[in-house]
């Protein structure tokens, strides 16, 4: 796997997130049980690989990340990046038990949070692109996001199932 | 035509896997799928992109099955194998399983080859074999994490 060509500004970026948000949530008193959490987070990685696998790759490319257009190590260490994001984006609809069509404005309020975020990577060359805009992205983290709220209930509601067949 | 034998391959494999009763817990078989679809997804594009050592066909539908493959085929391979694993008890039986595995594992990769959907360079079918290898015992040592995890919180098997 290839090192980034130059430990730059995108590269201090994605450590400076990394370490701020990894931080963030271990500080966070602990909501959600572990293996939730554990399959949370890399459900929200996996989201973020499949779409770059699919939309940026060698024979669709809409966008590359970080130094090059290649699978670079720093590129593993961004998806790494998506896990606590999805582990947050739970933790707060779980903490304030949000239902109904609030659920409908925390998805809106979250993908517009999440595009702001994205803009900053933009800024930073984490994501340079080529066929793509922002505007887009709104649509995928709404698509997203509604899927990682459905897989949570799945896996809470199994996980209650097989917690409650042990006692 | 042996396209489309793939796709019905995919769509049997499919059913089969949601309708057979797993030895593995719902949770742990999601943490396997889901850790196996990184794995692999990052090792192809390693192996096509970064290094070039796999070449991919550029039409739309060799293209399609390539992601296919990566993405439905060989991780829920990889799935059956794993349920399958805990039925064994003996060294000698977890042993001729994994082998087992392995061939159809190449398998289904030499399918790609022979449909010319990849094209390797400088590579072969042994490095192929000794990547599917790493996978399994990869796994397997996160698997045992997370099992680990789950006991903790009293999740049975």
């Amino acid at each position: 796997m290839p090192l980034p060509q130059e430990f730059d500004h995108n590269e201090w970026f994605l450590l400076i997130s990394l370490v701020l948000i990894y931080g963030v949530m271990f500080l966070l008193p602990k909501h959600i049980p572990t293996t939730i959490t554990i399959l949370v987070m890399i459900f929200s990685i996996l989201s973020a690989r499949f779409l770059d696998h699919l939309m940026a790759g060698p024979t669709i490319n809409f966008y590359d990340m970080m130094d090059t257009g290649k699978y670079d190590l720093t590129d593993v260490f961004l998806y790494f990046l998506y896990g606590p994001f999805g582990y947050f984006f739970i933790y707060v609809y779980e903490k304030f038990n949000i239902q109904g069509l609030a659920v409908l404005f925390y998805i809106l309020i979250c993908s517009l949070f999440s595009i702001g975020y994205e803009w900053l990577n933009v800024h930073f060359d984490v994501f340079n692109y080529k066929n793509w805009a922002l505007r887009y992205s709104f649509t995928v983290y709404m698509g997203v996001q509604a899927i990682t709220i459905l897989f949570y209930h799945f896996v809470k509601n199994r996980y209650e199932l097989l917690k409650a067949s042990n006692t | 035509m042996e396209h489309v034998v793939f796709f019905d391959l995919i769509i049997g494999l499919l059913i089969a896997t949601t309708v057979i009763n797993k030895r593995l817990n719902i949770l742990e078989n999601i943490f396997i799928l889901i850790t196996l679809e990184f794995i692999i997804t990052g090792y192809v594009a390693v192996l096509t992109i970064n290094l070039g050592l796999w070449e991919m066909a550029k039409n739309a539908e060799p293209y399609t099955i390539l992601r296919l493959h990566e993405i439905i085929i060989l991780p829920v391979l990889y799935l059956w194998y794993f349920n399958l694993l805990d039925a064994f008890k003996s060294l000698l039986g977890k042993s001729v399983l994994t082998l087992g595995a392995l061939l159809i594992f190449y398998g289904s990769e030499y399918l790609l080859v022979r449909w010319n959907v990849i094209t390797y360079n400088s590579w072969n079918a042994w490095y192929s074999i000794f990547v599917l290898f790493g996978v399994i015992i990869f796994i397997q040592l996160l698997r045992r994490g997370f099992k680990h995890r789950m006991l903790k919180e009293g999740i049975p098997n």
